[in-house]
């Protein structure tokens, strides 16, 4: 009887022991709860991995509670959006890990707003852990790198679905060369969850006054510029006022004069880019696309300058009169204080510039204006017509290699060395980037296409966008002053010279001056290495 | 006089106050029951679906006293649904609002969201139209809410 009890009892402590083992051995296996156990955070954690090890003080985030921003893709308390509501009660009851959305930042902020709040994030220590601010602050050291990251497996694919040997497999290859998601040392520092739908801007046209003065949808800048001179005049407004008719309007949010304005970044600076990047060696791995290193040495190399001795000045000189052609000639005096919104429901305004997010608005807007009717066609690119330094285009049929529109950064300054919360951050951005979340968010959010492979566009946003032609844009970038402070000098400057304060010489020196400083302020913020430039 | 000065000036302004809202209130309420919203729909593929494709026509009527009115701007609020006790988003229209025609009738896109078995299975979708020409005072309007049950598929 005493052996039959110690036979028992070694069975089962063999069975105990096998099953602990097996326990061990299967990290790479997923659990009944859907993620697998731990084990790659800790290959992960052998890497080397910098996440804000050597800062300290307080986080906004706790081991069971991540505090994320998604910004403009954050819950709304009227359930307009409610896509990631869902994603991250379903992540809770996946992982016991809580998602709680900052609600303190300015979402209709731009880089001035967000970098203040990021500050303020830093100084009273409740950044997040997860953010978005355009990828834009690298000089600042807030983003981790996630090289390693994006190889590990994504916890919540099945197995031998993309992404089930390395997360970055489920994402288009050329967004890996993006500067949203990529750094000037070439670092992964975002991933994308949205893309833009072909292209991130749009103008919107008022197909009566279009069709009164005869005209078609542009194809490229010259033939919108053409447009615009041809709509002058009076005309009759929605209210029955005779209006003086207003050709373009700016942006609603544009209310000073910058030189990296949507113009330029839209519609100007890549065509004059692409002849540096053709007649230079400005692209030097040669790989089709300017990265932002390959920016930076292109200005230290002077590509990009004004200047009478610059070997490409006369690219530049052109580059910025175009620019500057646009305000001074084509934007109507006063228009920075213009209600352009206003006066483009009420039917007075040809075109006007915005997202291609605002294009339900304006359906919406249309039962209003009963009297005319909207079109919307993608910013049109400058090509030769509009100088011998601006390069011709091809089209697509659709969108062609959209950039990313919402993409985010893990923050140094939200984890400060803190595992837990590093996990449970990798964890919700590999949730977030399945193809079933994608869908939710794009279905819900409207004008965004999802960021990985496989994801279905949304109905609307097909019937009435992305069934057109889309110009294939070159993957290169006018670059501006690159940090906050060296851009507001830039951007004065430029203002001045629109407004003919100061003559072509002096804008052109400070052109030199200021994006020489910040490029050399970027590089070593960013401790580039430049021996083989 | 004597009511006035047995509860005092300042009672009499309250009092006079309460009772033109009350009568705003009620004009509007009045008002507002004399009109009728109703709705019919039809899907494209013929049936209800949680399938963004299979769009719907939502086509709502106004009347009063029996008789079309056009001209009214209706208000549809996006559609919403409940799920785990929240309420989320439950598709898109094509447009919020739209004018009524000569007959009274206006006519709403409806893109059923895509059930997503993970996140968001097929459900009922709840609507919210009103006409926001139907209240002249204090904003109170005439309301028809509706539900669409949607399946999957052709279940």
């Amino acid at each position: 009887m005493k052996n039959w009890k110690k036979v028992i009892a070694s069975v089962m402590a063999g069975m105990l022991l096998l099953s602990v083992v097996a326990g061990c051995s299967g990290g790479g296996e997923k659990k009944d709860d859907g993620y697998v156990s731990a084990d790659w955070m800790e290959d992960l954690l052998a890497t080397g991995l910098d996440y804000g090890q050597d800062l300290t003080g307080g986080i906004a985030s706790t081991e069971d509670t991540l505090v994320v921003d998604l910004h403009t893709h954050m819950p709304t308390t009227d359930g307009t959006i409610s896509a990631t509501k869902i994603i991250a009660n379903e992540f809770y009851k996946e992982t016991g890990i809580k998602v709680k959305f900052v609600t303190n930042k300015d979402l209709n902020g731009q880089e001035e707003e967000v970098s203040e709040w990021l500050i303020k994030r830093v100084n009273t220590e409740t950044m997040p852990a997860i953010s978005f601010s355009w990828s834009r602050f690298t000089d600042r050291d807030y983003y981790m790198n996630l090289n390693d990251v994006m190889l590990i497996p994504n916890q919540f694919v099945e197995e031998g679905q993309e992404g089930s040997e390395a997360w970055k497999d489920m994402f288009p290859e050329y967004l890996w060369k993006q500067r949203e998601q990529v750094d000037a040392n070439g670092n992964i520092i975002a991933v994308p969850i949205t893309l833009n739908a072909g292209t991130a801007t749009c103008w919107f046209y008022n197909k009566s006054i279009y069709e009164k003065f005869g005209l078609s949808v542009p194809q490229n800048w010259t033939e919108f510029l053409d447009n615009a001179s041809k709509i002058t005049g009076t005309g009759v407004d929605s209210d029955g006022n005779t209006v003086e008719y207003s050709a373009i309007a700016p942006y609603g949010n544009e209310k000073s004069i910058n030189a990296n304005n949507w113009i330029n970044t839209f519609s100007i600076g890549p065509s004059f880019a692409a002849y540096l990047m053709q007649n230079t060696d400005l692209d030097l791995d040669k790989d089709g696309a300017v990265s932002e290193a390959e920016q930076l040495r292109g200005v230290t190399k002077g590509y990009f300058s004004p200047a009478e001795t610059a070997a490409y000045g006369a690219v530049a000189r052109d580059y910025y009169k175009v620019c500057k052609d646009y305000y001074a000639n084509y934007l109507p005096e006063g228009w920075i204080n213009t209600d352009w919104q206003t006066k483009w429901n009420q039917g007075s305004v040809g075109m006007i510039n915005n997202g291609v997010w605002q294009f339900k608005n304006e359906l919406n807007a249309e039962a209003v204006h009963e009297s005319w009717d909207f079109g919307m066609f993608p910013a049109p690119l400058a090509d030769s017509s509009v100088s011998q330094y601006a390069v011709d285009f091809e089209m697509s049929d659709g969108p062609y290699q959209s950039t990313a529109s919402l993409f985010v950064n893990i923050m140094k300054d939200g984890i400060k060395g803190n595992k837990t919360v590093l996990q449970n951050a990798i964890l919700f951005l590999q949730y977030l980037t399945t193809v079933d979340s994608i869908n939710l968010i794009i279905e819900e959010f409207g004008s965004e296409l999802g960021a990985v492979n496989n994801t279905t566009p949304n109905e609307k946003l097909s019937e009435y966008w992305l069934n057109q032609k889309f110009p294939i844009v070159p993957n290169c970038e006018w670059p501006d002053a690159f940090t906050v402070t060296q851009n507001s000098y830039l951007n004065a400057n430029f203002s001045k010279w629109v407004n003919g304060e100061i003559d072509d010489a002096a804008f052109y020196a400070a052109v030199d001056t200021y994006q020489q400083a910040g490029a050399s302020e970027y590089i070593e913020s960013l401790g580039l290495d430049t021996s083989e430039w | 006089m004597k009511i006035i000065k047995k509860i005092g000036t300042k009672w009499t302004v309250v009092l006079l106050i309460v009772a033109v809202l009350a009568g705003c209130t009620l004009f509007d309420l009045i008002y507002a029951q004399s009109y009728e919203l109703s709705y019919t729909y039809t899907a494209k593929e013929g049936y209800l679906s949680a399938d963004s494709k299979n769009t719907v026509t939502i086509e709502v009527t106004l009347t009063r006293n029996g008789k079309p009115v056009s001209g009214h701007l209706l208000w549809m609020d996006s559609p919403t649904m409940i799920l785990d006790g929240e309420r989320v988003s439950g598709g898109d229209l094509k447009v919020n609002q739209v004018a009524t025609d000569e007959n009274g009738k206006a006519e709403y896109t409806y893109y059923p969201y895509t059930a997503n078995p993970k996140f968001k299975p097929a459900g009922v979708v709840d609507f919210s139209v009103r006409d926001l020409d139907s209240s002249i005072i204090v904003e109170i309007y005439v309301q028809e809410k509706f539900s669409l049950d949607l399946r999957t598929g052709e279940d």
